[in-house]
């Protein structure tokens, strides 16, 4: 059976393979003077070796708090994890002091951010952020923690990369910062690569070159990636598996080809049916595109029962008044949806 | 018979000043290069490319925001060059624009209603009772509701907010449409409702349309003729499905093929995947300005500039090697 997935997707990462990540009832709190909003409420995923999974939602949805929480890094202190815990390779990450955890991140855990300045140190040339992480953490010397820089900054389209290592952050574009992180965050051959967004801001041929160099790293090191993105495309591109995300929740998590040939979710189902697919339009006005009706709520004016239930067409007075739970619909593919058995893929 | 084009554009450059070192030469960014195309009443056209290609520019040049370095702008067939600010009036009433971000372009301190109609006043087309009608008949139009019309831009959503610019836009009755990336600051599930709206009020209204966007799946869903542009210059351009189902210059197949598709079962797809970055439009290559990362590109890409060759229907493209491969 693992034969025929790994036929069709090669490198795909078969369900026996070793947990690498496990995150486990994670709920992340804010508090403000409005008062405590809970931006990721009881979020659980594994992540296995050599996998790619995505998590998929629109702004507002918890996935950099996720990430965050992950990697330790959430604002002090406004933000803290309120419950839950993340094992990094069987350890608890909550546990584990200061130091420890500046060791993992590098070559165990790496992260690509949303904003590229945020991780950037504004007064050091971009060549020395480079070769110091990658002499520190894959014990190389300076020549060659150099020429793995250029090589890494060379993998990420960045013109004469030997002229440009002098060179301070503000001195590139938007679109270079970021190929720079990600040049950066992939430079130590991380175990686990967790890239939030990291092409949202490119051009589509330049994000195609970092699609291809991300499933390159999982194919030659085995490396594990969380992909977070609100792209669908991205997702049906790149990921293994897929987590949908909805005010802080999960709603939907199955393998790409399932999720997206027959999502259970009626949240899910509005999102693929509200994208234009290339080489599929129709003369024009012919077709309209699905619409999600309404807006997200905001997370202190969360509705009663379903929290998708004013903007779903398929609301009944149950899914009002009770929270839906995530249950596995199919084999390995659950959802949070009373009426989940009711949706069929719309025709498109 | 076809219409006249509302809109003209012949040999559009735009170049802009750049600040350099002291005493060293002056520098030129050359933003535009000969850009021409022609949109008619009823026909949307989109316009693609990657960030910095001079999409904005040609707008802006279109609604007179810059003055072109060279070419000819013709609105209805008359050209847009020698008039002045009073001249431009009658000409502005004709042409709306519709922005990216609906939180930057919409003014706060304003309600809804004065928003959109505001440009009522500036063109002298309605007041007292007769514009409150205009304005409420347009909320209507773009799916908002008349009595919104006392709220602040603050207290609309993004989608909303993007229905007020398009209210604004077409309150005053408009041939052409000029809307720079009207979507991409939306979520994807806001996203449909404006695209949806765009197509329903283009065609209800018989708009000449200019749909600027880096998103080539959008573009296809809304354009009926495409037009292509790389570092300033069209690469490509014709009937829709021509460009999507028959691209000919390597650039438009780079780029489509680019496209991450939301459906798994084309992920084996073959695809071009470019290399490097696409030049600084100070210093473009010689030649053709795709050289420097075509696949294709031979000897002759370096030292001339490719002419345009014609196909059937209105579909042509810039390119020396694809030229000869049609021929043959
Ligand atoms: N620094 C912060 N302070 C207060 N609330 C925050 C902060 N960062 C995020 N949040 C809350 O968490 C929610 C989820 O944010 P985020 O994870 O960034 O969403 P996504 O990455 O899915 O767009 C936001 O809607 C917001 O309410
Ligand atoms: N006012 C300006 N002054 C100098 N350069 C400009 C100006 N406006 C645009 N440019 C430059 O012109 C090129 C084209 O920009 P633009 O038309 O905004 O591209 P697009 O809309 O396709 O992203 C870019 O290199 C940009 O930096
Ligand atoms: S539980 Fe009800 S409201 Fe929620 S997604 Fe399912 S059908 Fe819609
Ligand atoms: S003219 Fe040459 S470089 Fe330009 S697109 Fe054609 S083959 Fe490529
Ligand atoms: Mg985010
Ligand atoms: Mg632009």
């Amino acid at each position: 059976m693992t034969d025929t997935i790994l036929q069709t997707a090669p490198g795909k990462t078969s369900d026996t393979a070793e947990i690498v990540l496990s995150v486990q009832n994670l709920s992340t709190e804010f508090h403000s003077k409005k008062g405590i909003v809970r931006a990721v409420d009881g979020m659980s995923f594994d992540l296995r070796k050599r996998e790619i999974l995505a998590i998929v939602g629109e702004s507002g949805s918890g996935k950099s708090v996720t990430s965050l929480s992950i990697m330790g890094l959430l604002p002090h202190p406004a933000g803290r994890i309120a419950d839950g815990r993340v094992l990094f390779e069987g350890r608890d990450l909550g546990q584990l002091s200061d130091r420890d955890m500046r060791k993992i991140r590098g070559t165990g855990l790496a992260m690509i951010f949303q904003e590229p300045l945020t991780s950037l140190n504004p007064v050091l040339p971009i060549g020395r952020q480079m070769t110091e992480g990658i002499m520190q953490h894959l014990g190389l010397g300076l020549a060659e923690a150099r020429e793995r820089a250029i090589e890494m900054m060379r993998s990420v389209s960045i013109p004469a990369p030997e002229a440009r290592l002098k060179d301070f952050p503000h001195q590139y574009s938007g679109g270079m910062l970021q190929r720079i992180m990600i040049a950066i965050a992939m430079s130590c051959d991380p175990r686990i690569l967790i890239a939030d967004e990291p092409t949202t801001a490119l051009d589509v041929t330049i994000q195609a070159q970092i699609l291809d160099l991300m499933r390159t790293l999982r194919d030659r090191t085995g490396a594990s990636i969380v992909l977070i993105t609100h792209d669908m495309g991205v997702v049906a591109e790149l990921a293994d598996r897929v987590i949908v995300m909805y005010c802080g929740r999960k709603v939907e998590e199955g393998l790409v080809e399932k999720v997206f040939h027959r999502p259970r979710h009626p949240y899910t189902l509005g999102l693929l049916g509200s994208l234009p697919i290339l080489g599929q339009a129709g003369a024009v006005g012919d077709t309209e595109l699905t619409e999600i009706p309404g807006v997200v709520p905001s997370l202190d004016a969360l509705p009663p029962g379903c929290r998708f239930s004013e903007r779903c067409g398929f609301a009944t007075d149950r899914c009002r008044a009770e929270d839906p739970p995530f249950e596995e619909a199919a084999p390995g593919h659950f959802t949070a949806c009373w009426h989940s058995d009711q949706l069929e893929r719309a025709a498109r | 018979m076809t219409p006249m084009p509302i809109l003209e554009l012949d040999g559009l450059v735009k170049r802009f000043p750049i600040k350099s070192r002291l005493f060293g030469p002056k520098q030129w960014l050359t933003a535009v290069n000969g850009v021409s195309l022609e949109i008619r009443a009823g026909e949307t056209l989109g316009l693609v490319g990657e960030s910095g290609c001079g999409k904005s520019t040609v707008g802006k040049a279109i609604m007179k925001l810059h003055d072109p370095s060279d070419g000819r702008i013709l609105i209805k067939g008359k050209d847009i060059a020698p008039l002045t600010r009073a001249g431009m009036k009658p000409v502005w009433r004709k042409v709306q624009t519709i922005f990216q971000d609906p939180f930057a372009s919409l003014n706060p301190r304003m309600t809804a209603g004065a928003i959109v109609g505001e440009p009522l006043t500036i063109h002298g087309l309605a007041k007292g009772a007769e514009k409150v009608r205009i304005v409420s008949d347009t909320f209507r139009k773009v799916g908002l509701r008349p009595d919104q019309m006392d709220r602040f831009a603050h207290e609309f959503s993004g989608g909303q907010r993007q229905r007020l610019s398009i209210a604004r836009a077409l309150v005053v009755g408009p041939d052409l449409i000029i809307a720079d990336e009207p979507v991409s600051a939306l979520d994807v599930s806001i996203q449909a409702s404006v695209i949806n709206l765009l197509i329903r009020l283009q065609k209800e209204m018989g708009l000449a349309m200019l749909f600027i966007s880096h998103d080539m799946s959008v573009v296809e869903h809304v354009s009926h003729r495409v037009a292509v542009m790389y570092l300033g210059r069209l690469v490509e351009s014709g009937p829709r499905d021509q460009i999507f189902r028959n691209p000919q210059h390597p650039y438009t197949r780079a780029l489509l093929s680019a496209v991450p598709v939301a459906d798994p079962s084309r992920r084996g797809r073959e695809r071009i995947v470019l290399k490097g970055d696409v030049p600084s439009p100070i210093d473009p290559p010689s030649g053709c300005p795709f050289r420097t990362r075509c696949p294709i590109a031979e000897d002759v890409c370096a030292s001339a500039m490719p002419g345009v060759t014609a196909l059937s229907h209105g579909h042509g493209f810039a390119c020396h090697v694809r030229a000869r491969e049609v021929v043959a």
